[in-house]
């Protein structure tokens, strides 16, 4: 098996599972206790917490603590659009953000609030003057993703923010594919909310991070009520060793970025020049504005269910939300303008820290044998 | 086809195999095809007829893996067998496949490219 699903998931880390199974292993203490065992699980997670700050050069204070990616996606559309509906009840976002992302939107919309989502350009990108036009007296909260899940493609979140302050508009930003492959710190990003994610580099699944600017910190109504953890905005005992995982996933991520993220860019450029050298092939989203470890790739004349059944030994997503019934096309491609049919017959390969250019060449070598047998096969 | 036979291995030896698959030409050669536009299923059917007798059948598809698994089970089934007699039991390849029921349509299409195709064995070779 090779496995090019990391913007899905990856491997956790050996030296992470060692930080966590440590963490389980010392004395039981629950964080918010006075006692020594509570102080000492405190302080594990405030350790964490400095960790992840430092990816992405925040304040620790900043960090909070949350269940995943998904969680931080509503805590932030939820709780600032609910915070601020005084204000104002209109909320942004882009037709190809997460699931997470527009779901959220979508409840707020159900609750009354009214919505708009902006079409990104064929490349995927939105230009600022876009946000520019829609943005309304009564808007107050925009969500747009640094890196996106399906194509890789990296917005000018800097440039967005910039119109977001002007304008007075509330800026989140999923994160969640960004972290340790996109360098990035949330200054210069101008965002005021960030998701952080831990499972999509070598961390742990179920622990996640919403950064939540300090100065001036907005306002935002938590989704769960029964305590004062995490700055009362995610309330419950906090679970240590997901959170020193998560942390410790940070620090590696940190540690090795100089060396991995070339290197990663170096291995998707590596398929993309192989798979190219099949006729009708085509990459989606910026070529130029893209992060170094999502390649995603539409192929001409042939199913994508066919194409992604011939590939067994590859574990790769595809451009298709395919479930029991009929397959439907991603519509993160199609918004790219993508036909149905290109856009189902897409793959989206990411790499990861434990990705090999041997196992890049063997995949490029899978997927062209398929594709060419599955194109001699059909009807010219 | 032995009932022994778990239906996602058969589908992926059919699907890898494809036996029946290509193109025939010839003075006695029909073709019949189907078109499904959301999904891009295409399905063309070839017939060799000769005094109402098919010859050879073949295909060509781009399609899910369940509709290449039909056309490998057909194709070879209906070369040898009266043109009239030609049908596509839906059912019965849903069942022997283990198909999800949303891919009847799928079936459905080869039968239209079957349809064709004997309509055309009527009209050119009679």
């Amino acid at each position: 098996m090779i496995y090019l699903d990391h913007a899905a998931t990856s491997a956790l880390d050996p030296v992470v599972l060692a930080a966590m199974e440590a963490a389980l292993r010392e004395p039981t203490g629950n964080p918010s206790a006075l006692h020594a065992a509570g102080r000492a699980a405190q302080a594990r997670i405030e350790a964490a917490r400095a960790q992840v700050a430092a990816l992405v050069q925040a304040e620790p204070e900043s960090i909070v603590f949350t269940s995943g990616a998904t969680e931080s996606d509503n805590l932030a559309i939820l709780g600032a659009a609910r915070a601020a509906h005084a204000r104002g009840r209109h909320v942004m976002t882009v037709k190809t953000e997460h699931r997470a992302v527009l779901d959220a939107v979508s409840a707020l919309a159900r609750e009354g609030f009214s919505t708009t989502v902006l079409k990104p350009d064929r490349e995927g990108l939105l230009a600022p003057s876009v946000i520019e036009q829609a943005i309304r007296p009564d808007t107050t909260l925009l969500s747009v993703m640094l890196v996106n899940n399906e194509t890789g493609v990296i917005q000018d979140i800097a440039s967005i923010a910039a119109v977001c302050g002007r304008r007075g508009v509330l800026l989140h930003v999923d994160a969640a594919q960004a972290v340790g492959r996109v360098p990035f710190s949330v200054a210069t990003l101008g965002a005021d909310l960030v998701s952080l994610a831990s499972h999509k580099i070598h961390g742990p699944i179920g622990v996640g991070a919403l950064y939540v600017r300090h100065h001036p910190r907005p306002a935002l109504m938590p989704l769960f009520f029964g305590g004062g953890q995490e700055g009362a905005l995610r309330p419950g005992t906090v679970a240590v060793h997901q959170i020193v995982g998560m942390g410790m996933a940070y620090a590696q991520a940190h540690a090795l970025a100089a060396q991995e993220i070339p290197r990663l860019a170096g291995l998707t450029a590596r398929l993309w020049q192989r798979l190219e050298a099949l006729p009708a092939v085509y990459l989606n989203g910026s070529a130029m504005h893209r992060a170094p470890h999502i390649l995603n790739v539409s192929f001409a004349g042939v199913d994508g269910e066919a194409l992604r059944y011939a590939l067994p030994e590859l574990a790769v997503s595809s451009g298709s939300a395919c479930s029991a019934g009929d397959p439907e096309s991603s519509y993160v491609l199609r918004a790219l303008g993508r036909e149905d049919a290109l856009a189902n017959a897409s793959l989206r390969f990411s790499v990861g820290r434990t990705t090999t250019a041997d196992e890049i060449d063997r995949a490029a070598q899978a997927v062209m044998a398929a594709v060419t047998r599955l194109r001699a096969l059909a009807p010219v | 086809m032995s009932a022994r036979v778990a239906g996602s291995a058969l589908v992926e030896q059919l699907f890898l195999q494809t036996p029946g698959a290509g193109v025939l030409t010839g003075p006695d050669c029909v073709m019949g095809e189907a078109i499904e536009p959301l999904s891009a299923t295409h399905v063309r059917v070839y017939l060799q007829v000769r005094e109402g007798q098919v010859v050879q059948a073949r295909y060509q598809v781009r399609g899910c893996p369940f509709t290449i698994a039909a056309l490998a089970i057909l194709a070879p089934q209906w070369a040898g067998s009266p043109a009239a007699s030609l049908r596509v039991d839906a059912d019965g390849l849903e069942r022997i496949l283990e198909a999800p029921a949303d891919r009847r349509g799928r079936f459905l299409l080869i039968e239209d490219a079957l349809t064709q195709a004997l309509s055309a064995c009527a009209t050119v070779l009679a």
